[in-house]
């Protein structure tokens, strides 16, 4: 499993050089250059453009360019950006920790939320409750943030506000201070709905799809064997059912993890949050490139490091996979 | 004679389907005594595995409901027990075994977890001595290295082996009842005969009743006391095993017994069939469940349901020609 390890890791470190190459040589493709963008409509005196193109290094050659990059790079360095002089790691660190915080939240509360609507619909099955799960699961699914995001805040901030209806309040600011990294010190309720925003879409996607593989595994003789046993319901559901359901499950929610990246992203515009959001489409309309390159850098190492955390999880849920080295390729 | 074990008396399951109400048992009896192998025999459809599955409860209702009768177990009615007394009961006093070993163990779980897991959850000790306890009941039914191989998943095990493993786990906790529902059907004939040893073995040394239900009048004759024979949701002839093959008394019997292929007998005849196919429990024949696919019927077989009479001691059959004076010399 270690050796698996491993060679997963180098496995993403190939991906990582691969798609900053890529975008890389898709910044040189592209019309235009980052320092005229910067100017905006005023053209510059040529000697003041040479200058600060020759301060950026983009006067240089494309490949001593690309070189120069890596080289920073391995010291951890991601360059300044071009429109604001700002340094890269200052830029993702204070964005990123905001959209960290925000994926976590997020994420957690759609593993709860599945968990509990799928468990629920799956064993009472037919129930009232399965059937308001159903509907709220599918008509959830299509729903996009902008709107979602905008209906819960008049749902949950500004209605509230205009009935005096203050417990239902939770349009509240963003926490300012946190502990452990994720834990606001302040107040919670800034993080409600956000998270909620960011986690139904795809919560529903989860429950449905651990509704049916419940319902299936619910059915194996071993689940009847369970209860000869003289088990309990809730042992056989918990114990028996759900960690052989949960394959189908964690593949979905790693896939899930990778895409809500992007949900996160369109909630905090939606709600204003000091995130990544902005950055990311100004940076890609300015050819912002080092930016740009840093954020993919990170993208892509999360989803390398979610989709190796989902192929372990598979042998530790289920012993029939094996982990093997020599799969690998 | 002392108490039975068991009496299942005048059951009836039906299931609501969407195609109508399935009558899959109507109105069966069954006395088990302590100590007692019975085998229960008859086709897929029969009501034999529903019988079964309606001692332990583990009938989902719906679609199961259950119109008529009692499962009187030790003299209360499982029927009308509340579900935590029967957890109780479930692989306490009563444990079962199931057709498809490959499928019945939890693929998850190592063979020691699953039976240990059935220990602790019938009597409060710890999991050091469940552990002990699950190796010595997988030694007890020939488990080659039980110590070893209580930590191997069941994927790890063949399907004679992961069988063994059931009988152990469904004798673990010492039930006074095992019912194991066709538990050679889907192994290897090699394997059949050791599991089905293994089980009387074990069974006659623990002083555990079975149940035995198959398709199979072979497996019946091999470690049986006492045969009833299941036929379109009743028990249409009950016997001692030797009786049974002596004489069958029910014309359905005697067809079965006649499509066995016999060994010692050179036939260069086609084996006997029974003519027709089973009822359709969601519209059962009117009279004798039998009567369309019987040699001898007569025309009160088919508006008339025959009663289990006690035609001679121990041998009860459900035939309305049974008390013909003729009519046994025919079927003999």
């Amino acid at each position: 499993m270690f050796t698996y390890t491993i060679k997963r890791l180098l496995q993403s470190l190939i991906v990582v050089w691969a798609a900053v190459t890529l975008m890389f040589a898709l910044f040189f493709i592209i019309p235009g250059d980052p320092i005229s963008l910067k100017s905006g409509e005023k053209s510059l005196p040529p000697g003041i453009l040479a200058n600060i193109t020759a301060k950026y290094g983009l006067d240089q050659p494309t490949y001593v360019q690309y070189f120069r990059f890596w080289g920073h790079l391995f010291k951890g360095d991601l360059g300044y950006s071009y429109k604001n002089d700002k340094s890269v790691n200052t830029i993702l660190h204070d964005g990123l920790s905001t959209s960290a915080r925000l994926l976590f939240w997020g994420a957690l509360l759609q593993l709860i939320i599945a968990l509990t609507v799928g468990l629920t619909s799956a064993i009472k099955r037919g129930s009232l409750g399965d059937r308001i799960g159903t509907i709220f699961t599918v008509g959830i699914q299509g729903i996009p943030v902008f709107v979602s995001g905008l209906l819960a805040q008049y749902l949950f901030g500004v209605l509230p506000f205009q009935m005096h209806w203050d417990w239902l309040n939770f349009f509240k600011p963003w926490p300012q201070s946190w502990t452990a990294g994720v834990i606001p010190t302040d107040s919670w309720k800034g993080i409600i709905l956000p998270a909620l925003v960011v986690a139904v879409v795809d919560a529903a996607f989860i429950a449905r799809m651990l509704r049916s593989s419940l319902l299936e595994v619910l059915r194996a003789d071993y689940i009847r064997t369970a209860f000869a046993k003289g088990l309990s319901a809730r042992r056989v559901w918990f114990h028996h059912a759900l960690r052989n359901a949960m394959i189908p499950v964690v593949t979905v929610y790693g896939t899930s993890l990778i895409a809500i990246f992007g949900v996160a992203v369109q909630t905090e515009k939606v709600f204003s949050l000091p995130g990544m959001g902005s950055t990311i489409a100004d940076s890609a309309l300015s050819q912002d490139a080092p930016v740009v390159l840093g954020l993919a850098i990170v993208v892509i190492a999360f989803g390398a490091v979610v989709n190796l955390v989902v192929d372990l999880s598979y042998a530790l849920i289920d012993p029939r996979i094996k982990i093997d080295s020599k799969a690998v390729h | 004679m002392s108490q039975p074990l068991l009496h299942i008396d005048d059951l009836y399951v039906h299931f609501n389907t969407s195609d109508g109400v399935v009558q899959a048992i109507n109105g069966a009896s069954l006395t088990l005594n302590p100590g007692e192998i019975v085998g229960l025999v008859g086709e897929s459809g029969s009501g034999k595995s529903v019988t079964a599955m309606s001692i332990l409860g583990l009938v989902p209702k719906p679609p199961a409901i259950y119109p008529k009768g009692r499962i009187l177990w030790k003299g209360i009615d499982l029927l009308t027990t509340p579900d935590r007394e029967l957890r109780e009961i479930r692989g306490g006093e009563i444990s079962m075994i199931f057709q498809d070993p490959m499928t019945s163990l939890n693929p998850v779980y190592t063979i020691g977890h699953q039976i240990s897991e059935m220990i602790r959850v019938h009597s409060r000790i710890s999991a050091k001595t469940a552990k002990l306890r699950s190796i010595e009941m997988l030694d007890l039914v020939g488990m080659p290295n039980p110590a070893q191989r209580i930590d191997d998943y069941p994927h790890q095990f063949s399907g004679g082996m992961r069988q063994r493993a059931m009988i152990a786990m469904a004798l673990s906790c010492s039930p006074e009842l095992l019912i194991a529902d066709e538990p050679t059907t889907a192994l290897d004939v090699t394997i059949q005969a050791q599991i089905l040893e293994i089980l009387e073995k074990s069974a006659r040394e623990l002083n555990v009743s079975v149940l035995l239900i198959t398709h199979d009048l072979g497996v019946v004759a091999g470690i049986c006391d006492r045969v009833a024979v299941m036929y379109g949701g009743r028990i249409v002839e009950e016997a001692p095993v030797d009786d049974l093959f002596e004489r069958p008394l029910m014309p359905y019997t005697w067809g079965l017994m006649r499509s066995i292929p016999q060994m010692d007998k050179v036939s260069t005849k086609r084996l006997y069939t029974i003519p027709g196919s089973p009822p359709v429990m969601s519209r059962p024949p009117k009279g004798c469940a039998f009567a369309p696919r019987c040699e001898f019927v007569i025309d009160r077989c088919h508006t008339e349901v025959p009663q289990l009479i006690e035609y001679a001691p121990h041998r009860m059959v459900r035939c309305h020609r049974v008390s013909e004076p003729d009519f046994i010399a025919v079927l003999a």
